[in-house]
């Protein structure tokens, strides 16, 4: 936790138990402290109390130089230490571990603390000072120019000419004399009294370049522009005009509006660029599309695809670009961000909006994004867009294993599309999960059943009792006979009696000679009491006048279970008179 | 002629003493070699020594100290820079590979000087090369040799040479970025610029002189360094902060680095389309040399400004959101293309480019830009070559700071009246000065460079 620091002069140093005498002692007191806060940056963040209080122990220790010397703190840099008032302080062998190499190597020669210097500072320069020693200062950034730019007010640094340091390696070495040779070849141009006389004006050229101009820096160019106007014209930048330029610069650098001109940047240089080149802007289009997308700012999104669009129909040469751009709406990355940021509240519709903005070119892939949306509403409101939009969902067919119970609704209506949809059922019918061939089942019109009759039956094999269930219950409601022969085989499966005790009744309910035939055989065959009780009833249901005298055997047997005897007692009740 | 004779005489001078550092220079970094190599009572090594205590004993009879240095791997003879061929390069850095290893960074050799010193120079150059801390070598006696770490003469340079010498580096540095193709190493330019933007406080109109320089041709390092400064100085008009200043200057230093070479060659018939084509290619280029994959948002800020600075002059109807820091690149680049010569054409005044400039405000270029373009460079650019009422002529040298004495700045009259020879300065803007700027003229054609007056 930031422990809250007392500023500047409020505090006043308090003298220690000896008192400092001499600006000497002074000086190796600054010293000291100065390598203690120097060193405490290694082994506490920013803010720490511990750092803050060698912070401060060094503040006091300037305050108290300056009070004895009554001059500036003067820190002369050396390349292996500092020295103050000819105190040598922070002295170490060898300059790789000098406290003073970042300084040293970009010509600090002195560094100035002035009385009156306040501790936020002070502690703004030593941590300066420490990112510079540890390599952490920010990119494209020497100490001095962070310094610089900085702006401390009570502390300096006087800075010698130092060349750049130069990597290793000798041919670095001679480029940099290279340069230095020819920046003084320049220097000395630049000084001289006559010019060479090579700029001298030739007659011809002049309508050319106005052209030329006019090309690259005006358009277009009247010859007008070119007389004498007043000085009235001139009237200088008033100070709120400075202010507005100031503020709308404040704001173009804190918004990140940098993402969307660098896509009509890239935009407008997809226009003029060569084939190889080509890679490399969409690599760029990639990423900043990316950016808008991963901060949220999809209108804006919208917005440029809108007039990229607009570009490409005023310039036919313009549609491949705009279906590059498009295109990389779909590539991974992209992706990601969409179907990330439709898990956000209120941000599908924009999402859909800006979808539905893209080409449909764009839009061919645009099914692969389906299967990467996180909710079964926003994967169905997107299958919508996309036949609305005329896109096939063929895709749908082969990846319909990524898909789940829950998005049967939207799957409904294109199941229902048409003919061409018969695919869909047929592939959710085989669908890896049980839950959803259940939940498919129950939602299956007549006209499925009877389409897809032959994956119907082949499901009252399923693995999955509640599958075959279901399947059973769906045959026997929409009365498909054909099922009977499946279901007399099933009878020869062993199974569960619960499941045994459906596919009779489902014999039962189907009807027809062989159902009967089935139902009579396992009738005489079974031994489970039950069973067979079951099976009477089932006779009796389907009615088959044929059962007659294997129900009365059973029924007028003297042992035989009570409720079995019931059971074919209700049956023959039911059953049609022989021949009637 | 005597004049001529004594510069001649003067020049010759100088080409002879920067022949005598060259050898010295070769023969110390002989020695050194042999040393490092070779007992120093070795015959080789006294051979080496020899030469060198003969050569030293010629230069110390007419002075009394020869004093060899090497500052970042440049070398100087007693404080003047050598001029070096691409056979001495070896040499330099040889030198300053065993200079930097001792931290040493001038070698003085004094008057009186004999063989023993140098032998005892050679004899400590070999105990301390190989020692933990070679740098102990400063602390030895060694006579009449001295060595020291920081230079004796002091290189404390005025704003004025700051301004120069560090323009002249923006320039070189560009130009090397441009044409080698090396990568950009953004720091170094930020650096000089901080430079010059340091030196440059109270110095504006310097600032803007120095980008009056003449051209050879077409330069894309002088365009952006032009640019970069010209916006610099807006930056600070407006009051930024110190490190968005720089930011702007240097999105205005790469503003046009993909074009700087590739200028259509004069003799090729004029055709308006691939010229835009050319143009409009420039900020391509530029990209493509700045970015890379990761986007640094620094960069790409950058290359959007340049591209934003050009964009406006082909935009379809489609409005695109142009950022400021392009409108405020767009009003130097386009005063400094107008106003420098593009062969076959001499370039316009820059009073009538500012004119034109000023013209294209509210629909080419953002109106509050241009009048804070010309704020900081005036109504008649500071560089202007300008013929006065009285028939002088004169050098624009500042910006009045009321606007109404716009058309009234300060001028280093030049050529008196009747093309007398003149050096002096006069305020237009003085109460009953009744001088007035008449017409700007050509500096081409007068063959003067401007910018010698603005910083003799």
């Amino acid at each position: 936790m930031p422990v809250s620091v007392p500023r500047g002069p409020s505090v006043l140093p308090t003298v220690g138990a000896q008192p400092i005498q001499t600006a000497g002692e002074a000086a190796s007191e600054v010293g000291h402290s100065l390598s203690k806060a120097l060193n405490a940056y290694r082994f506490y963040a920013e803010g720490h109390a511990s750092l803050v209080e060698v912070q401060q122990r060094l503040w006091e220790a300037m305050h108290r130089y300056h009070g004895v010397s009554g001059e500036a703190v003067v820190l002369h840099v050396r390349s292996t230490m500092l020295v103050l008032r000819d105190v040598p302080l922070l002295e170490v062998t060898s300059p790789r571990d000098s406290m003073t190499r970042p300084l040293f190597l970009e010509g600090v020669q002195e560094v100035l603390l002035q009385p009156g210097l306040e501790q936020d500072e002070l502690n703004a320069f030593l941590s300066l000072w420490y990112r510079a020693l540890q390599r952490t200062l920010p990119p494209e950034y020497d100490f001095y120019t962070c310094f610089w730019e900085r702006g401390f007010e009570d502390i300096e640094l006087v800075v010698a000419e130092v060349p750049a340091a130069v990597e290793a390696g000798s041919d670095a070495a001679k480029d940099e004399a290279l340069l230095a040779e020819r920046e003084e070849q320049l220097f000395a141009e630049l000084t001289r009294r006559e010019s060479s006389g090579r700029g001298r004006r030739r007659p011809v050229g002049h309508d050319e370049w106005l052209a030329r101009l006019e090309a690259e820096v005006l358009a277009p160019v009247n010859a007008q522009d070119l007389t004498r106007s007043d000085a009235q014209g001139f009237a200088g930048a008033t100070d709120a005009e400075l202010a507005e330029l100031r503020a709308l610069m404040e704001r173009e650098r804190s918004a990140d509006g940098l993402h969307e001109r660098g896509l009509w940047m890239v935009w407008g240089l997809l226009a003029v660029c060569r084939e190889e080149e080509r890679a490399e802007l969409l690599g760029w289009a990639e990423e900043l599309l990316a950016g808008l997308a991963t901060h949220g700012r999809w209108t804006e999104l919208s917005q440029v695809v809108q007039g990229m669009t607009r570009d490409a129909r005023a310039a036919q040469a313009r549609t491949p670009d705009l279906y590059a751009v498009a295109r990389l709406f779909f590539r991974e990355q992209m992706r990601f961000a969409l179907a990330s940021a439709t898990a956000q509240p209120g941000v599908l519709l924009k999402v859909l909006e800006l979808l539905s903005v893209l080409p449909r070119d764009a839009l061919q892939v645009a099914p692969e994004l389906v299967f990467e949306l996180p909710s079964p509403q926003a994967r169905g409101t997107l299958a919508k867009l996309l036949v609305r939009r005329g896109i096939p969902l063929g895709i749908l067919v082969p990846r319909i294993a990524s898909l789940n119970e829950k998005d049967l609704d939207w799957l409904q209506p294109l199941r229902e599309s048409g003919p061409e949809a018969h695919a869909l059922t047929a592939a959710l019918l085989g669908h890896p999960r049980p839950q959803v061939r259940i939940a498919l089942l129950s939602r299956l019109s007549p006209k499925d059943v009877e389409q897809h009759r032959s994956a119907l039956l082949k499901l009252l094999a399923d693995p999955d009792p509640g599958v075959r269930g279901a399947v059973l219950v769906l045959l026997v409601q929409h009365g498909v006979e054909a099922a009977v022969g499946t279901l007399v085989a099933r009878l020869e499966v062993k199974l569960e009696a619960r499941e045994r005790m459906a596919v009779l009744r489902a014999l039962a309910d189907l009807g027809g000679p062989v159902a009967a035939a089935a139902l009579r055989t396992t009738f005489e065959r079974e031994q489970d009491i039950d069973m067979k009780t079951h099976c009477a009833r089932c006779i009796g249901v389907l009615g088959d006048p044929r059962a007659r005298p294997l129900l009365e055997a059973v029924a007028g047997k003297l042992f035989a279970p009570r409720a079995l005897r019931q059971a074919c007692k209700e049956a023959l009740a039911q059953l049609a008179p022989v021949g009637g | 002629m005597s004049g001529g004779t004594h510069m001649n005489d003067s020049a010759a001078a100088q080409a002879d003493k920067s022949q005598v550092g060259l050898k010295l220079m070769a023969l110390v970094v002989r020695c050194l070699n042999t040393v490092s190599l070779h007992d120093v009572d070795n015959s080789s090594s006294k051979e080496t020594i020899e030469e060198l205590g003969v050569l030293l004993d010629a230069e110390l009879r007419q002075q009394k100290s020869v004093e060899l240095q090497c500052v970042g791997g440049i070398p100087f003879l007693n404080g003047a820079r050598l001029k070096m061929g691409e056979e001495h390069l070896e040499t330099a850095v040889a030198l300053r590979r065993y200079l930097e290893h001792l931290q040493v960074q001038e070698i003085s050799f004094g008057a009186g000087l004999r063989r023993e010193h140098l032998r005892g120079f050679f004899l400590a150059f070999q105990k301390h090369r190989r020692a933990p801390k070679p740098q102990a070598i400063l602390q030895e006696k060694l006579g009449l040799v001295r060595l020291r770490e920081t230079l004796s003469a002091s290189t404390v340079l005025t704003p004025r040479e700051v301004l120069l010498r560090y323009y002249a580096r923006l320039v070189v540095l560009l130009k090397h970025v441009i044409g080698s193709q090396t990568p950009v190493r953004v720091e170094r330019f930020r650096r000089v610029l901080q430079r010059l933007a340091e030196a440059s406080v109270g110095h504006e109109a310097l600032l803007v002189g120095l980008t009056r320089f003449h051209r050879k041709d077409v330069d894309g390092g002088q365009h952006g360094a032009a640019v970069a400064v010209l916006v610099l100085l807006m930056a600070r008009r407006m009051g930024m902060p110190r490190a968005q200043q720089l930011d702007l200057a240097l999105s205005g230093l790469f503003h046009d680095l993909g074009r700087g070479t590739s200028a259509l060659p004069p003799e090729r018939e004029f055709d308006r389309s691939s010229h835009e084509l050319l143009a409009r290619r420039g900020p391509l280029k530029t990209a493509l040399r700045m970015l890379q994959r990761p986007l640094d948002p620094g960069r790409l800020e950058r290359v959007v400004a340049a591209h934003d600075c050009l964009q406006p002059a082909w935009s379809g109807p489609v409005q695109r959101p142009v950022g400021l820091a392009g409108r405020m690149l767009a009003v130097p680049c386009a005063f400094d293309l107008l106003t420098f010569p593009a062969p076959p054409h001499p370039g316009l005044p820059p009073d009538t480019a500012l004119r034109l400039i000023s013209h294209r405000a509210g629909t080419r270029f953002d109106p509050r830009v241009v009048r804070l373009f010309t704020a900081v460079a005036g109504f008649y650019p500071v560089g202007t070559l300008v013929r006065l009422s009285g028939g002088q002529l004169g050098v624009v040298m500042d910006v009045p700071t009321d606007p109404a004495q716009a058309a009234r700045p300060r001028v280093r009259v030049v050529q008196g009246a009747g093309r007398t020879k003149a050096d002096y300065v006069v305020d237009l803007a003085e109460p009953g000065q009744r001088l007035t700027i008449v017409a700007s003229l050509d500096s081409t054609e007068s063959d003067l460079n401007v910018p010698h007056f603005l910083f003799s």
